[in-house]
């Protein structure tokens, strides 16, 4: 089948009307979990799968991805309000996104994350129509040795992202990393920082984690000082982004695209390396680097890019090779099996209809999100111009509302207190909390990989430096350690900092 | 004195005749189906197609409720603490209840002493497969590959004690073939380590892996059940393949808290066993690979028995613990 006649075989099935219909009710969902903190894709659907046991598998599907990809468009808006991210991708819309919110730029914020979101879905799904097999072939590629290059790479990465001082930085990798290892260790099923709770048996949920070191420690925060009780320090400027501004974000988002729709496509870290990735691309590519964290608008339009990107390319191994590259697609998975459908290469070839309607529904799902979102923009503002008081509540209950549904736990909401006030601390000390979530998702991956890489070489490293994949990142993490070592480069970050 | 010994009585009594008559008029509110693993899972698919059975035929609402976390043991000792009145199931099994207990001895639950078996509901098969690229085809080849490269193959499973993992201690202590275990997390990450070669084999659960095997993306040399599975009748059995007396397939069933009463245990394993008879239920659990099985109580409980004993001397055999 060529692509023309499969295109148009997706695009019947997508049109049709109860397809529209699920397509439309998918999106909605995913904007409005998105929006709310902590309620994220993964709770969503694990709550809708039942629901979808009774519809074809075509309507399923399609809602179900939707809910994924839309929640993608609204993660960023809470993230730019109300400095909360729902998800990994959106802790890096907070830090120049919100800046931008304080500056009375979240319209511009709000309306360049949504363009920059339809764009990389486009284009992602694109991808995905065209090359999904050799893409696919790209994650078989990736095995253990290759996944703890990877990480690697994220890790130095996430030094230069740094906004304050290098040791600061370092301090909270290295803590982030701390914090990722409790929980059952894979090799040897003991239980580590545990404490003998069973609740902590499976590591702390990044959900927790970024709510409580990001949300509720802002609101602590501005409830703290009387002059900073309004979220808004400056009236709202202008509602959509002017033209300045989409000039300014448009090589951003090709940028973050592109690197978005390459890392989506590994299984575990992939899509949500790529958010960070194009924050630290982005920043090293910009004329004048401190400007991020300070309301840049390059440092959401390339990350928000980004991570749309990679959540429309991680469809990629599920589709094509059977494997979930993420949880959400494990439970797209379960969906399928449910439907009576194996899931597994043969999806493409058997079940051609539901392979191309998902696809064409990706095109149409994604020009709803931009028609729903960018009106909603307004209405997100305004929002903003409630009093404090009305808002941090409410805030804060959506927060509690969103951690319980992870796992019916009131022990994640003690944890998620208690990293709010760990939060509160951090903000005192000037210590910026992204670079302790970036080690606390990269280290547990990459202890895995390293481990595992190490018992298939029976105990020897050269297995890095053997395979070209992982040589040539390991190369390229060097590269950038030396390039924030050197001494002419350090210096300009510390002038950047000196404000 | 007597009047307490008397009210005492009395109320152990009132208590015999609530138990019966609760019995009687069993199910009157909605039963919780807890799988302790998240929606989506070969748990909670098996508990879905199950509780539809039920709600049927004991005209009540039947829920699953997941509760995940702690790999199994949140959900588990939700139930545990529940009341034995029969509205808080557990759907346990080998890999949840059987085997974890077995290789860490500072599992939290003691599964004996909490937990009461009502019946058998469904079981799935193993099956042995290998990357495509791997020149071997039968199960007898791989054995000659692999002993004529001691120590140089790795399998892959998804944990420490994992039935995956186990299968393959077994398969190593029956055949002598010495390979590198490689512990992944979740069901299906080892599969695109096997497909890209860095492990060699896996004896993964036939559900999750169906798909793969009828793409020829993995190559499937044996399932390792005493009967050969219905999805690949064309795949033979590892005991087929000349290892005698192999016969491993991963099962599931109710649980409930430890103090559920006889009659109601029999009220409920009586409708498990009616839904497992139903060609409906048959016909729902084999589009996930699942084949239903009907255990009464008596039946499920020496089974569990038997499973317990005959893993516990693999574990013991392999040396399988969780050190610290």
């Amino acid at each position: 089948m060529d692509l023309f006649s499969a295109l148009s075989l997706g695009f019947g099935a997508a049109l049709q009307p109860v397809s529209l219909l699920y397509c439309f009710i998918g999106v909605l969902c995913g904007t409005l979990v998105g929006v709310l903190p902590g309620i994220g894709p993964m709770a969503t659907i694990a709550m809708l799968l039942p629901v979808t046991f009774g519809l074809d598998a075509t309507s399923a599907l399609i809602m179900l991805a939707g809910i994924y990809y839309g929640a993608q468009y609204g993660g960023s808006t809470s993230a730019v309000l109300v400095n909360l991210p729902g998800e990994t991708s959106s802790v890096v819309t907070c830090l120049d996104g919100y800046k931008m919110a304080r500056q009375g730029r979240a319209g511009a914020a709000l309306g360049i994350a949504a363009i920059g979101s339809f764009a990389a879905g486009c284009f992602g799904t694109a991808l995905i129509a065209l090359f999904a097999p050799p893409l696919a072939q790209l994650a078989i590629q990736f095995g253990p040795a290759e996944y703890c290059a990877l990480m690697v790479l994220g890790l130095i990465a996430a030094v230069v992202m740094a906004q304050g001082s290098l040791l600061k930085a370092i301090a909270m990798i290295v803590l982030g990393l701390l914090f990722g290892t409790a929980g059952t260790d894979v090799n040897s099923g003991y239980q580590r920082f545990t404490f003998g709770l069973p609740e902590l048996a499976e590591g702390v949920d990044f959900v927790v984690l970024a709510i409580g070191l990001f949300g509720l420690a802002e609101i602590m925060v501005n409830v703290e000082s009387k002059e900073k009780r309004t979220v808004l320090v400056n009236p709202v400027k202008s509602v959509l982004p002017t033209r300045a501004d989409l000039r300014q974000s448009a090589m951003p988002i090709l940028r973050g695209t592109m690197l978005g729709s390459v890392l989506g496509v590994l299984p575990g870290g992939g899509a949500l390396l790529s958010s960070f990735a194009s924050y630290t691309l982005e920043k090293n590519l910009a004329r004048d680097p401190s400007r991020f964290g300070n309301g840049a608008i390059e440092g959401v339009a390339g990350p928000e890019a980004a991570n749309n990107a990679g959540a429309q390319t991680s469809f990629i191994p599920m589709l094509t090779l059977g494997l979930p590259s993420n949880g959400v697609m494990a439970l797209m998975i379960g969906a399928m099996i449910m439907q009576g459908i194996v899931p597994g290469p043969q999806v493409v070839s058997d079940q051609p209809r539901l392979f191309w309607g998902m696809i064409a529904s990706m095109w149409v799902g994604n020009l709803m999100l931009v028609v729903l979102n960018l009106p909603l923009i307004g209405l997100w503002v305004k929002m903003l111009s409630l009093p404090y008081r009305m808002l941090s509540p409410a805030i804060l209950l959506f927060s509690c509302i969103g951690v319980y549904t992870l796992s019916s736990q009131p022990f994640d909401l003690i944890l998620t207190a208690l990293f709010g006030f760990v939060g509160y601390v951090f903000i005192k000390l000037g210590c910026e909390a992204a670079p302790l979530l970036l080690g606390f998702v990269l280290g547990p991956m990459i202890e895995e990989n390293l481990r595992r890489a190490m018992l298939m070489s029976r105990g020897d490293p050269i297995i890095f430096l053997e395979r070209p994949i992982s040589l040539g990142l390991l190369l390229l993490a060097v590269a950038l350690l030396v390039a924030v070592l050197l001494p002419s480069v350090r210096k300009t970050r510390e002038e950047a900092f000196q404000e | 004195m007597k009047r307490v010994v008397t009210t005492l009585g009395a109320l152990l009594l009132a208590f015999g005749v609530a138990a019966t008559a609760v019995a009687d008029t069993y199910p009157s509110q909605t039963i919780r189906l807890v799988v302790p693993y998240p929606p989506g899972g070969v748990s909670d698919l098996v508990g879905r197609v199950v509780a539809d059975g039920l709600k049927a035929r004991l005209n009540q609402t039947v829920i699953v409720d997941n509760k995940p976390g702690a790999s199994g043991v949140i959900g588990t000792q939700d139930v545990i603490r529940s009341k034995p009145d029969g509205y808080s199931l557990l759907v346990g099994g080998l890999g949840g209840l059987v085997l974890p207990p077995l290789v860490d001895p500072k599992f939290p639950i003691d599964i004996d002493k909490t937990l009461t078996p009502i019946a058998g509901i469904a079981e799935f098969v193993n099956v042995m497969i290998v990357n495509k690229d791997l020149p071997v085809n039968t199960v007898q080849e791989f054995i000659d590959y692999a002993k004529a490269r001691p120590g140089q193959l790795n399998f892959g499973s998804t944990g420490i004690g994992a039935s995956n993992h186990l299968t393959a201690e077994l398969f190593m202590q029956k055949t002598g073939v010495k390979m590198e275990h490689i512990p992944y997390k979740g069901g299906m990450a080892s599969l695109n380590d096997l497909r890209g070669g860095n492990i060699h084999v896996v004896f993964e659960n036939l559900p999750t892996v169906v798909g793969q095997i009828k793409a020829g993306a993995v190559k499937a040399l044996a399932v390792t059940s005493a009967y050969r599975a219905e999805q690949l009748p064309e795949v033979p059995t590892i005991a087929e393949s000349g290892i005698k007396d192999f016969n491993v397939t991963s099962w599931m069933g109710m649980y409930g808290p430890k103090n559920l009463s006889p009659d109601l245990k029999a009220k409920i394993a009586a409708a498990l066993v009616e839904v497992a008879r139903d060609p409906a239920t048959k016909e729902r659990l084999q589009t996930i690979s699942f084949l239903p099985v009907d255990r009464d109580t008596e039946a499920f409980t020496s089974f569990v028995k038997s499973e317990h004993d005959r893993w516990k001397q693999v574990v013991d055999t392999a040396g399988v613990k969780v050190v610290e």
